[in-house]
């Protein structure tokens, strides 16, 4: 009597959609999950809501323009892409920019993380339903934002890197606030660390949720903190140092930060810690910084190239490959966002965890869907891909809709 | 003819009770006022303003919030059960609001000792729970009423925090109950009041017990897994909307009210402060002026407020210093911590008035 197909199921299987609208998504992807009960026994990822056709436009655009249009992929690493097409624009015209323009580049790529670090912090707390260490670290976030909006003179969009070198200099005035700004930043960061290490109600939400064991890292090619969390070292500063990195890494000082627990606790740690050495790299750089020039000049023209810029985003290994055609406008741009990469595990991690954990494993690989959703993909059908002006999409839209009248 | 009149004058004044003070009215604006203290606490203790525009500090904005909702659009999901859907938020109300009458804010019959509240009888306790537990199902029927998937989920989470927690709540509230001999509210408060202060040893650990399971009861951090927004989008509340919306959050408010006030009334001796001062001008002459006159009206009110906005105080630092817990995590310190505490603590109660308190003589 007790054959397969009879067997009854209690709980039911349930499909519940998170996404692309949901309150723990901040920006709209979909990943349906299928629930035992509380159990996730299979997910979905699917993403490509936030496609802006970026790398399209960027082929009318000259490479200064570009440079703007680079740092809007994203509103938390701006400065990682705008520095990241800097630095491919300037391996295809084969010059070498100031050293004082590469150290300040890779300060602002440093606080670029920082603040990138926090801010995940933050929202992993608030994941967990622990708001008011969300308020507090977002708080003390502001320390490293006003240090950018007094360098830069923007809050997000710092858009410092320029071709050739970079937009503003540093005066010994603003190394002193910011040293003194440190400081304080350190301070706060330690208490962060304990908190998320010894709040009992924090750790047990992230101890050994999400795991993701080293060679499944390893064949999904994860990067950045989430990779490093499983113990995979994969770290473009450290293993294909670029700009201010190669003299900062000589040095010895620094360590690449690894953890071998794999769930999303040890992510987390990865991320803290991080924060604490990035601030530590940042006094370095201001300490060591040289003098002179801060931009070298390079013509608007960039010979026929094909280059490939490696660097290391807040989420993991950052690419951008650029071909040029000797005009002032690329002939292609490719960016391979971290997230992209970190997508893969996904499905992988949630399986078997309870619906509960879903939020936060999801935020654990700090998912920018902004900076991954570039892909040209207009037909649903599979068969053609074809690019819709807006005025034509507009019209098959009208006729849609007039096709399937609004349900009562 | 005087008996008609006499008559009619005991039914306004009823009514008055009833409808106005200590009544609904009255108590309608203990829960805004208690929501407005628990969001200004909340924010406060996260370097945040709260509500600060409208009023006095924004004293107004949960009143603010209460007719804006009214005014929202009213939507019913096509796959719900119509009726079942719409009466939810009324049960939910009048049940809040039927338990908040037992409350002894003022007395309302001076005849029988003790503070009464509007609504009192033998084994009214008893009575109180069942009310409790039955607005935990209402809560749980009202998310598969609605037939959403969130709202389903968060039922069961409901479902499971209620046979978690339910069971500390009913034996935290059995020692006073020991203590007293009685299962009335009013009578429990008034005979608490004349035990020797030894009996306060026997309230700690059942006064805890219950703090915790009245924060699991109102669903709040650590404990709301069933509204947990980012995982499952408010739970059963997630197709409610406009008035149905507003009438719930108002019934939450009642029962944030409803479970401060048992904490005050059971374990922090009811509207009583200055007759607990061992000297006769207070505990004699002061009470007995405050229980036979209007005045006593006031003062038993603001000491209501006083006290019960403390627990509200408590119950907020609570809601700031934990992460939200998973229901599996909450299911087991429900049932490896909480109930065989409760349990020991009985037994050390019922061992302590046995043999402990004879020998050392405490009455």
């Amino acid at each position: 009597m007790t054959s397969a197909g009879k067997r009854i199921v209690i709980p039911p299987r349930v499909t519940i959609p998170i996404g692309p609208q949901h309150p723990a998504l901040k920006e709209p992807g979909m990943f349906k999950l299928t629930v035992e009960g509380e159990h996730i026994v299979d997910a979905e990822v699917n993403i490509g809501y936030n496609h802006r056709s970026i790398e399209k436009i960027s082929e009318n655009n000259t490479h200064l323009q570009n440079l703007y249009l680079a740092s809007r992929i994203c509103g938390i690493c701006s400065a990682t892409h705008n520095g990241n097409y800097a630095q491919a624009v300037e391996f295809a015209a084969e010059v070498e920019i100031p050293e004082r323009a590469k150290f300040i580049r890779t300060l602002i790529w440093e606080l670029d993380r920082i603040h990138s670090h926090i801010l995940w912090l933050g929202v992993a707390f608030h994941e967990v339903g622990f708001d008011t260490a969300f308020m507090l670290s977002w708080r003390d976030r502001e320390i490293v934002m006003d240090m950018l909006e007094n360098i830069s003179g923007n809050r997000i969009h710092h858009d410092m890197s320029t071709i050739g070198g970079v937009r503003r200099n540093i005066s010994d005035a603003q190394k002193e606030q910011m040293l003194k700004g440190f400081d304080k930043l350190e301070e706060r960061v330690v208490f962060y660390r304990d908190v998320a290490i010894h709040e009992k109600t924090f750790w047990n939400r992230i101890d050994g949720v999400g795991m993701l064991e080293p060679p499944i890292a390893k064949k999904t090619s994860a990067v950045g903190p989430t990779g490093r969390g499983s113990g995979l070292k994969v770290d473009v500063r450290f293993n294909d140092p670029v700009q201010a990195y190669i003299p900062m890494i000589d040095t010895g000082d620094f360590e690449m930060v690894l953890s071998d627990r794999g769930d999303v606790a040890g992510r987390s740690v990865v991320r803290v810690l991080e924060v604490i050495e990035a601030i530590n790299m940042c006094r370095w750089l201001l300490n060591n910084m040289p003098d002179g020039p801060i931009r070298a000049r390079v013509r608007p023209r960039i010979q026929p190239n094909e280059v490939l810029a490696r660097h290391e985003a807040p989420r993991g290994e950052l690419i951008h490959y650029l071909i040029t055609n000797g005009t002032n406008k690329p002939d292609r741009w490719k960016v391979r966002a971290p997230t992209y990469n970190n997508w893969t595990s996904m499905a992988h991690c949630l399986r078997g965890d309870y619906l509960a954990d879903a939020p936060i494993i999801l935020a654990a690989i700090d998912p920018c869907y902004s900076c991954t959703d570039r892909v040209v993909i207009v037909d649903g059908n599979g068969e053609t891909i074809r690019l819709v002006s807006l005025d034509n999409l507009r019209i098959e839209s009208n006729k849609w809709h007039k096709e399937h009248p609004r349900r009562e | 003819m005087q008996t008609a009149l006499d008559a009619t004058i005991q039914l306004l004044a009823q009514a008055l009770a009833v409808f106005v003070f200590p009544g609904i009215l009255f108590i309608t604006f203990l829960a805004l006022l208690w929501q407005w203290i628990d969001r200004k606490v909340y924010a406060r203790l996260q370097n945040r303003f709260g509500p600060l525009h409208t009023g006095w500090r924004g004293i107004l904005q949960p009143l603010m919030d209460f007719v804006k909702l009214l005014g929202k659009e009213d939507l019913t999901p096509k796959a719900a059960d119509r009726r079942s859907f719409a009466a939810v938020p009324v049960v939910m109300l009048v049940l809040s609001l039927v338990s908040a009458m037992f409350l002894p804010i003022i007395d309302m019959d001076p005849g029988t000792s003790g503070v009464q509240g509007i609504l009192s009888f033998e084994g009214d306790l008893v009575f109180l729970l069942f009310m409790s537990t039955l607005m935990a199902i209402t809560i749980v029927l009202a998310g598969y009423f609605s037939s959403n998937r969130y709202g389903q989920t968060g039922s069961a989470r409901t479902g499971m925090l209620l046979i978690s927690f339910e069971i500390p709540l009913v034996l935290a509230l059995v020692t006073p109950a020991l203590l007293t001999g009685s299962l009335r509210l009013s009578i429990i408060t008034h005979e608490l009041s004349k035990l020797s202060p030894a009996y306060i040893w026997l309230m700690i650990i059942p006064f805890i017990i219950y703090v915790i399971s009245l924060q699991a009861e109102l669903e709040r951090i650590p404990f709301d897994v069933s509204h947990a927004e980012v995982e499952i989008v408010h739970g059963w509340q997630v197709e409610f909307s406009g008035k149905k919306l507003a009438m719930i959050n108002l019934a939450e408010d009642i029962m944030l009210v409803f479970g401060a006030g048992m904490v005050t009334a059971l374990f922090l001796g009811g509207p009583l402060l200055l007759e607990f001062i061992p000297i006769p001008l207070f505990s004699v002459e002061f009470a007995g002026f405050m229980a036979t006159t209007w005045v006593g009206w006031v003062y038993y009110t603001l000491v209501f407020i006083f006290k019960s906005s403390l627990v509200i105080i408590v119950l907020s630092n609570m809601r700031t210093a934990f992460a939200r817990w998973r229901i599996d995590q909450i299911v087991r310190a429900a049932w490896k911590f909480m109930v065989p505490l409760a349990i020991i603590n009985l037994v050390l109660v019922q061992i302590a008035l046995t043999y402990i308190f004879p020998i050392l003589g405490v009455v």
